[in-house]
């Protein structure tokens, strides 16, 4: 081709907008318009006839209840052998670590029984998510990889005991936790006789700032309306912890709160707390909050009572209107290819000595009796035992309420249609 | 018409430009343009630094901070201790080269079709491979993720990889397609004439000119599978991969071990290109 | 090029009937397992997908399909406003295109048409070199750089630019930022490739023609680049609109983009026929756009992408 032939081939390509359009195709990779649409019919036909004849439905995951129910749990645990390991989903930062992220708490698990945990603290981040990442496995009868996992009470823990995901636990296994367990975990209002639980912390959910960067004191959840704080506020995207906000605001108790108030506090979360609100975060909100992305945040008291440390400036509030108290539960999937391991170690957490270790460096309340004492006395951490973040004063603790309770999926599906849209923001 | 428009209409005359025009122009074309350049170049490169320089720095409670705090190397000798980091890294190489492999498998076969024959249904094909590499991820993702329900088919290593060939083939075709279609078939069409059967002609002539296009295909899909994260986060069920993992840590808090990872992958791919780079200058 | 002189098709005459027809049947076995995974695995599932979005239930329940079109309407007329995501989506998409192509382009031209042979590779390297470093970490360096106290802010704040308290971070500023950042490569790519085709005494006729500087640029550069600049739009805005990540981890609470949204509803709250809408919806608008993409651009330039 000599540079006039290619001159004029460009040229006259150039004198078309529609270059491609008129432009004749090399014939090798070309295809005509008229062969797309064909062609995508054709495909999309197929696909349908196939999609409609294999798939017409997605089966619900209820079903496995009644097999749950029915289940002889004695006999399950009996048939239940150790295998020297089982896996363990956590949420970060939420046992001990030392410097360079071993448990030694773990390590020495592994020592005493020679059990070996494979522990995972990316795997739950929130519970909805970490929720809807196991539900599909679990509702075909698979192993989720993890044989314990911690689960906050909510909406969540709840699908999972109703679905029969989980197993019921054999107090025989776990005599410690019967002796140790503190009075207010031993039988939870989400879990009678901790059935399918046991717990593996309980906390506080209040407010921190960063009282160098937020003019004037903060002490209830109304205070983060003002205007001043405009686009400064962060809160939690989990709705547990959202709707609490707007029902204490109100003046109503969550766990006996009703539809219509929870459309008052929705209303209230929009329209008042909305626009100071810069985003909405789930355990991302610590490292945001640290690096200063924003001066206030609905927050975990241990995690607070943790950085308090390096960050004097930072306080913790107890909001007037009340605040929420949670708890983490540890549970075993009935799908648990080590479940007796898990149960194990379940007994061997409820502890004093071994609960205070863990305790010591998590900061927040531990469920077993004893550990503030061990702590004084034989840690001799004073910081934490004299927290008022870890242990609030009865004043303050009668201010503490659980979250909402939701039974049933369509009253969780009035709860997400109403709450949702203020975390979606607009 | 004005005169400007007579003056840029193409006439017969001399060609250099006006001497004067020069002077004024090559300097603003030996600076802007470079110097353009290398802002964009930092550009790129700052998020790199930072993680090269973030898995030195000392942690707070084994989560980077933005502050530094210290040099220190225990991240890199405690390369594992955070749980599950080796496993997620080598389920993403693993599952990356398998469906690199599974593609190019199918997707040369399609690629010969598609460069070197006509045939009913081609433009089928040409349509489905279009709308494979244009389809968004999350699209691609989500559908997956609803056509397994559908099934009730468990998610795990199985869907990734399934997942991961079906977005893979379209890239391998289309580079392949391309490198065929520039070959011609001459050489092959001597072989025939020499007696080569159509196989034998394809393994000794074929493939070894098409050999290089074949490693870039893989590695092009290689590249894709392993770094993706929208597509698989919907069908990895309980399998967790590198990117999967890492955004599990953009919840709460980047552990160092996952930059020292980056950082590790990052210096052995340069090393890597940068070898191939040097071979490829030798070479005549 | 492939010309049209290599084809087989010129010499079906010397060819026996037996050979036409293996000829026949050959490219329907060489490309049967390709279209076979890509129908089964790729196709199905976008119907699969529409089927999902029209039917009704609970994940306890389970969903049955009973033809629920009103859940597109209710996408539009329901409490969560599904809509403004989506025209969100595509204007963060359209935006971090518009902005990829003003930077992208002297970039490329820089190292078509400015560099000497020898260096080409080396510059263009520098501008892939980001693909060597997972984009969840890349992005999420961004997190701490333009965090409170990470570095860039606190310079920013030091001069004056920024005040105490305030960042980049959580803005559509931010996101759309993410998106020119990690898009970046794929725009200039395809632009580069359609430049190096450019023969260069194009521009040397159009001096010869005089053409001025910003003559041959328009005329002559442009419009030969074209077709790279559409196969980098189609690449960067494609992937942009219905991108999760840059909103979740660069954005706030105005960002919530159709991505997050089609997350949102498969995980959190499980309404699988709600995303399987959404999803639908996306890929039906972005449909229309690859249909005027192919009528005026035609689908073989996807070459120029790889």
């Amino acid at each position: 081709m000599s540079a006039d032939d290619k001159l004029n081939g460009r040229g006259a390509l150039d004198l078309s907008f529609l270059r491609g359009a008129a432009k004749p195709r090399a014939t090798g990779g070309g295809m005509s318009r008229r062969n797309l649409f064909r062609g995508a019919g054709a495909v999309a036909g197929a696909g349908a006839l196939a999609s409609v004849a294999s798939a017409c439905s997605i089966q619900g995951t209820q079903t496995s209840a009644t097999a749950a129910d029915a289940t002889d749990w004695y006999a399950w645990w009996a048939g239940k052998k150790l295998n020297g390991q089982f896996s363990f989903d956590n949420w970060a930062a939420y046992i001990d670590q030392d410097k360079n992220g071993n448990h030694p708490s773990l390590d020495t698990f592994t020592k005493k029984t020679g059990i070996k945990v494979t522990y995972d603290d990316a795997a739950v981040t929130d519970t909805a998510t970490y929720y809807g990442k196991i539900a599909p496995s679990l509702a075909a009868g698979k192993p989720i990889g993890a044989d314990l996992f911690v689960m906050t009470n909510g909406w969540e823990f709840t699908e999972l005991v109703n679905n029969g995901y989980v197993a019921a636990l054999d107090n025989k296994l776990r005599p410690n936790f019967l002796r140790n367990a503190d009075e207010s975990v031993l039988s939870p209002s989400y879990d009678f006789n901790s059935t399918y639980s046991a717990v593996w912390q309980s906390g506080y959910t209040g407010i921190a700032y960063h009282s160098d960067l937020v003019d004037g004191e903060i002490t209830s959840w109304e205070d983060l309306t003002k205007a001043q704080y405009k686009n400064q506020v962060a809160m939690f995207g989990s709705l547990d912890e959202l709707s609490q906000v707007g029902l204490l605001v109100n003046g109503v108790t969550p766990s006996s709160s009703t539809k219509s108030d929870w459309e008052d506090a929705a209303d209230w979360l929009t329209n008042k707390l909305s626009p100071n609100v810069k985003k909405f975060y789930d355990q991302g909100y610590l490292d945001a909050f640290k690096s200063k992305q924003m001066a206030i945040t609905q927050a975990w008291s241990g995690d607070i009572l943790a950085i308090q440390a390096n960050f004097p400036k930072v306080k913790f509030v107890f909001p007037e209107e009340g605040f929420g108290v949670w708890h983490d539960n540890m549970m075993i999937p009935v799908t648990a290819e080590n479940p007796l391991d898990a149960m194990t170690w379940i007994n061997y957490y409820y502890q004093t000595s071994v609960a205070s270790v863990i305790e010591d460096w998590i900061w927040y309340k531990s469920p077993v009796v004893g550990v503030r004492e061990y702590i004084r006395k034989v840690i001799d951490d004073p910081d934490y035992v004299n927290s008022e973040l870890a242990f609030p004063p009865s004043d303050v603790l009668a201010r503490a309420y659980e979250y909402v309770s939701i039974k049933d999926r369509t009253t969780y599906d009035t709860y997400t249609s109403i709450f949702n849209p203020v975390v979606q923001g607009s | 018409m004005s005169d400007q428009t007579l003056t840029r209409r193409p006439t017969f005359g001399p060609g250099p430009l006006h001497p004067d025009d020069i002077p004024e122009v090559k300097p603003r074309r030996k600076l802007g343009l470079p110097l353009f350049y290398c802002g964009i170049v930092t550009f790129l490169l700052i998020p790199i630094v930072a993680m090269i320089v973030y898995s030195f720095n000392v942690p707070t409670r084994n989560a980077i901070t933005p502050v530094w705090q210290g040099f220190t190397l225990d991240a890199y000798l405690n390369l594992f201790a955070v749980q599950g980091i080796a496993e997620a890294f080598f389920t993403s190489v693993a599952i990356a080269a398998a469906s690199g492999l599974v593609s190019v498998l199918i997707g040369l076969p399609m690629a010969l079709a598609l460069s070197r024959y006509r045939f009913r249904g081609k433009g089928v094909l040409n349509s489905m491979i279009f709308l494979d590499i244009s389809a968004p991820s999350i699209v691609v993702g989500s559908s997956a993720l609803a056509f397994f329900l559908s099934l009730n088919f468990t998610m795990g290593w199985t869907t990734i990889l399934i997942v991961h060939v079906a977005f893979n083939i379209a890239y391998v075709v289309t580079t392949l397609r391309a490198r065929l279609s520039g070959m011609g078939q001459n050489l092959e069409q001597a072989a025939g004439d020499l007696g080569a059967s159509p196989l034998v002609g394809f393994f000794t002539v074929t493939l070894p000119l098409v050999a290089p296009g074949i490693v870039a295909a893989f590695l092009l899909a290689f590249a894709m599978s392993i770094d993706d994260y929208v597509i698989t986060s919907f069908v990895n069920g309980s399998t967790e991969t590198f990117p999967l993992y890492a955004y599990g840590f953009t919840k709460k808090g980047m552990a160092p071990q996952v930059l020292c990872f980056g950082t590790i992958v990052f210096v052995v791919a340069v090393c890597l290109a940068f070898l191939n780079g040097l071979l490829n200058r030798r070479r005549p | 090029m492939t010309s049209a002189t290599t084809l087989p098709e010129a010499a079906p005459t010397r060819r026996v009937r037996l050979e036409a027809l293996r000829r026949g049947v050959t490219p329907y076995l060489l490309s049967i397992a390709g279209f076979g995974w890509l129908g089964f695995f790729f196709v199905i599932p976008l119907v699969s997908g529409l089927l999902v979005s029209l039917m009704t239930g609970n994940p306890d329940q389970g969903y049955v399909l009973t033809w629920n079109w009103s859940v597109y309407a209710d996408l539009f007329t329901g409490p969560t406003p599904y809509w403004l995501y989506l025209v969100r989506s595509l204007t963060y998409g359209l935006s971090a295109t518009a902005f990829t192509i003003i930077l992208a382009f002297p970039v490329a031209y820089f190292i078509a048409f400015r560099v000497s042979a020898r260096w080409k590779t080396t510059l263009l390297a520098l501008v892939m070199v980001t693909f060597f470093v997972s984009f969840i970490i890349r992005t999420d360096m961004w997190f701490y750089l333009l965090g409170g106290n990470g570095p860039i802010t606190r310079v920013l704040v030091h001069l004056h630019v920024l005040d105490h308290g305030q960042t980049f971070l959580s803005t559509p500023g931010s996101v759309i930022g993410g998106m020119v950042y990690n898009d970046f490569a794929f725009m200039v790519l395809p632009i580069y490739v359609a430049m190096e085709r450019i023969d260069p005494r194009l521009h040397e006729a159009s001096n010869d023609l005089f053409g001025n500087r910003a003559n041959t640029f328009f005329r002559v550069t442009v419009p030969l680049t074209r077709s790279g600049v559409f196969s980098g739009i189609l690449l960067v805005l494609i992937d942009t609109v219905g991108d999760p990540v840059n909103s979740s981890i660069l954005g706030g609470k105005e960002t919530y983009t159709i991505g997050q949204a089609i997350q949102n509803a498969y995980f959190t709250t499980q309404q699988y026929n709600v995303a399987a809408a959404l999803s639908t919806l996306l890929m039906a608008i972005l449909g229309i756009i690859l249909f005027l993409y192919a009528r005026v651009v035609g689908t073989e330039n996807i070459e120029d992408l790889i």
